[in-house]
C-alpha cells in the first residue's frame, strides 16, 4: 500500500500541552457583618443604610432606608 | 571531532500511563491523552499518541535501538496512512514528547516534567486530606449520585428553597443574627461546613463516575480563603461524566440546604435561615463562569476544551485586532468555537465591570474597616467577652480581604492581559 509522505512542516506544527489540573473549589463566604453604617458580606458585600428621617420629621429631604448587596466576582445590588 | 551521542531507544518516562481519546472533545480530530507521573495529563495529537505508544509497543527491542525505531515508524506509518521516517520519529521525541515530559530523550536523558500553566488558579494551596482519605470520604456520599436518590434529592432541594425563601422571615431572621456576635460565629461555620460538604460533593461525583479524586485541602484563592478537592482524573471521564464531576458540588450545597430547612422546621433558629442565605449566595457565585469556580468547568466540559484561557488571546486579536485566526482556534469544531468566542467577549467585559463595581464600593469598605476597627477597640476597652472579640476580628479581616483581593486581581488581570496581548515574554519564557 502506498503512503503519502509526513513532510517537516506538518510534524513541527504538531504540538502537545500539559493539561491544568483540576481543582475545584469553594471560596468561603462568611457571615454578614455590620458596621455603623454597613453591613458587609465577604464575596457578597451587603450595605444597609438606615435611611435619614427628613426634616422636622416632616419627610422632606428623608432618605429611604435600602440595602446593597455586592457579590465577587458577581454583584448583585438590591435596593 | 566530537562522536556523535549513542542512540538509547527512548521509552515513556516512568510511570505514565497512555490513557488515549479525551472523550467528548471540542476538536476538529479528538485529542489523546496521557498521564504523566505526577497525576497531571498531557493532551496529543493522534500522531504523537501513536509515536509514544508505538515506543512502548516496541521496549522489548531496547536492545537493537535503531532496528526498534525502524519498528516504531513503521508502525506510525501503518497508523497515520502516511510515511514517517525513523528521523523523523526521532524529531518527534525529541523536539515534542520528551520536553512535555512524556518520553525520555534519544541519548537516554530523563526528562523534566512539564507544568501547565494556569492563569487565575488556585496556587498557593496545601492538602489537608491525602487521596486515600478522599477515596473513603467519597465512598460514604457516592450513593448520593444513583438516579433512584439523585431525581427525589432535586426535588426536596427545590421544595426547601421555595418553602425557606418564600415563606420564612429572612430580613427578620438577618438583622436579628447580625445583633449577636455568637450567631455570626455559628453561621460561619454552618458556611465552612457548606463549603467542606461542597468539596466532598465533586469528589463523591468524580469517584461514582468512575475515576479516582486526589488530594482535598485548603489555599488562599487570589486572598480568600478556600477548599478544593483535586479531581485531575477527570479528563479521563466522558463529557457527561466530567459535568456530574462539576455539579456534584452545587448538589451536595443543595443536600445541605435540606439539613438546614429540616433544622429550622424543628428549632426555628433564626440563624439557620441566615446560614440558607449563604450557602444560596455560595451556590450562585460557584456557577458563574468567570473565575476558575464550578460553573467555568461546566462551560468547559460541555464544550469539551480543557482550558478555555487559552483561547482569550487567539479570539480577541481575531475580533479585535482583524488577524487572521491562529491554528489553535481552527483546530476547534464549529460550535465550540462558538462558545467559546461568546465566552471570552463575554467574560473579560463583565469581569471589567464586576472590577469596576467593586471599586466604587472600595470607600465603603475602607470606611467600614475603619468604623470596625474603632468598635473592636472600643469594645475590647469595655470588656467584652473573647466571643464578642472573636467575632469582631474576622469581621474585621473579612471586610480587609476584598479590598486586597480587588488590588491583587486588578494587577494581574493587567499584567497578563498585557503579556497576551502584545506578548510580552513572562520571566519563564525569558
Amino acid at each position: 500500500m502506498a503512503f503519502r509522505d509526513l513532510d517537516d512542516e506538518t510534524l513541527e506544527a504538531l504540538s502537545g500541552e500539559v493539561l491544568p489540573a483540576r481543582v475545584l473549589m469553594s471560596v468561603i463566604i462568611p457571615s454578614p457583618v455590620r458596621g455603623e453604617r454597613a453591613e458587609v458580606f465577604y464575596a457578597c458585600q451587603t450595605t444597609h443604610y438606615y435611611g435619614t428621617p427628613g426634616l422636622l420629621g416632616t419627610g422632606l429631604l428623608a432618605q429611604e432606608a435600602r440595602d446593597t448587596t455586592t457579590c465577587v466576582p458577581a454583584v448583585v445590588q438590591t435596593f | 571531532m566530537n562522536d556523535p551521542e549513542p542512540l538509547i531507544l527512548p521509552t515513556l518516562t516512568e510511570g505514565a500511563e497512555l490513557v488515549g481519546e479525551f472523550k467528548g472533545s471540542g476538536y476538529r480530530q479528538p485529542p489523546q491523552l496521557v498521564r504523566l507521573p505526577n497525576r497531571q495529563l498531557v493532551q496529543l495529537p493522534p500522531l504523537l499518541f501513536s509515536v509514544a505508544k508505538a515506543l512502548h509497543d516496541h521496549r522489548h527491542l531496547a536492545a537493537d535501538p535503531h532496528a526498534a525505531l525502524a519498528e516504531v515508524a513503521d508502525a506510525v506509518t501503518a497508523e497515520a496512512n502516511a510515511r514517517i521516517s525513523t528521523e523523523q520519529v526521532l524529531f518527534l521525541i525529541d523536539r515534542k514528547l520528551a520536553p512535555l515530559g512524556v518520553t525520555t530523550y534519544s541519548n537516554g536523558t530523563a526528562p523534566s516534567l512539564a507544568k501547565a500553566d494556569t492563569f487565575l488558579a488556585l496556587r498557593f494551596r496545601t492538602a489537608v486530606f491525602p487521596a486515600t482519605a478522599t477515596w473513603f470520604l467519597s465512598g460514604l456520599f457516592a450513593w448520593l449520585f444513583k438516579p433512584a436518590v439523585l431525581l427525589p434529592s432535586i426535588t426536596m432541594v427545590a421544595a426547601a428553597e421555595v418553602w425557606l425563601v418564600a415563606t420564612q422571615p429572612m430580613g427578620e431572621a438577618l438583622n436579628n443574627a447580625i445583633r449577636t456576635p455568637t450567631s455570626i460565629l455559628f453561621v460561619l461555620a454552618l458556611t465552612v461546613l457548606s463549603c467542606v460538604f461542597h468539596e466532598i460533593g465533586h469528589a463523591s461525583a468524580c469517584r461514582y463516575s468512575g475515576v479516582r479524586p486526589g488530594v482535598m485541602g485548603c489555599g488562599i484563592y487570589v486572598v480568600w480563603p478556600a477548599f478544593y478537592t483535586d479531581i485531575t482524573d477527570s479528563y479521563r471521564l466522558g463529557r457527561g461524566g466530567r459535568l456530574r464531576t462539576d455539579l456534584g458540588g452545587v448538589y451536595f450545597n443543595g443536600i445541605f440546604l435540606i439539613a438546614l430547612a429540616v433544622l429550622y422546621a424543628l428549632t426555628g433558629y433564626d440563624p439557620l435561615l441566615v446560614a440558607v442565605v449563604a450557602v444560596n449566595l455560595e451556590i450562585i457565585q460557584q456557577l458563574l463562569p468567570t473565575l476558575r469556580f464550578d460553573g467555568y468547568y461546566i462551560i468547559s466540559d460541555l464544550v469539551g476544551i480543557p482550558d478555555l484561557f487559552k483561547y482569550m488571546r487567539p479570539i480577541l486579536r481575531r475580533t479585535l485586532l482583524r488577524r487572521p485566526a491562529e491554528e489553535r482556534l481552527n483546530a476547534l469544531k464549529r460550535w465550540p468555537q462558538i462558545v467559546v468566542t461568546v465566552w471570552v467577549l463575554t467574560v473579560i467585559p463583565a469581569l471589567a465591570f464586576q472590577l469596576g463595581l467593586i471599586a466604587i464600593k472600595v470607600p465603603d469598605l475602607i470606611l467600614a474597616n475603619w468604623q470596625r476597627a474603632q468598635n473592636l477597640a472600643l469594645s475590647a476597652q469595655a470588656g467584652a467577652g473573647p466571643l464578642e472579640l472573636l467575632a469582631g476580628t474576622l469581621q474585621l479581616i473579612l471586610l480587609t480581604l476584598p479590598l486586597l483581593g480587588l488590588a491583587l486581581l486588578t494587577y494581574w488581570m493587567l499584567r497578563w492581559l498585557t503579556s497576551k496581548i502584545i506578548k510580552i515574554p513572562t520571566p519563564q519564557q525569558a
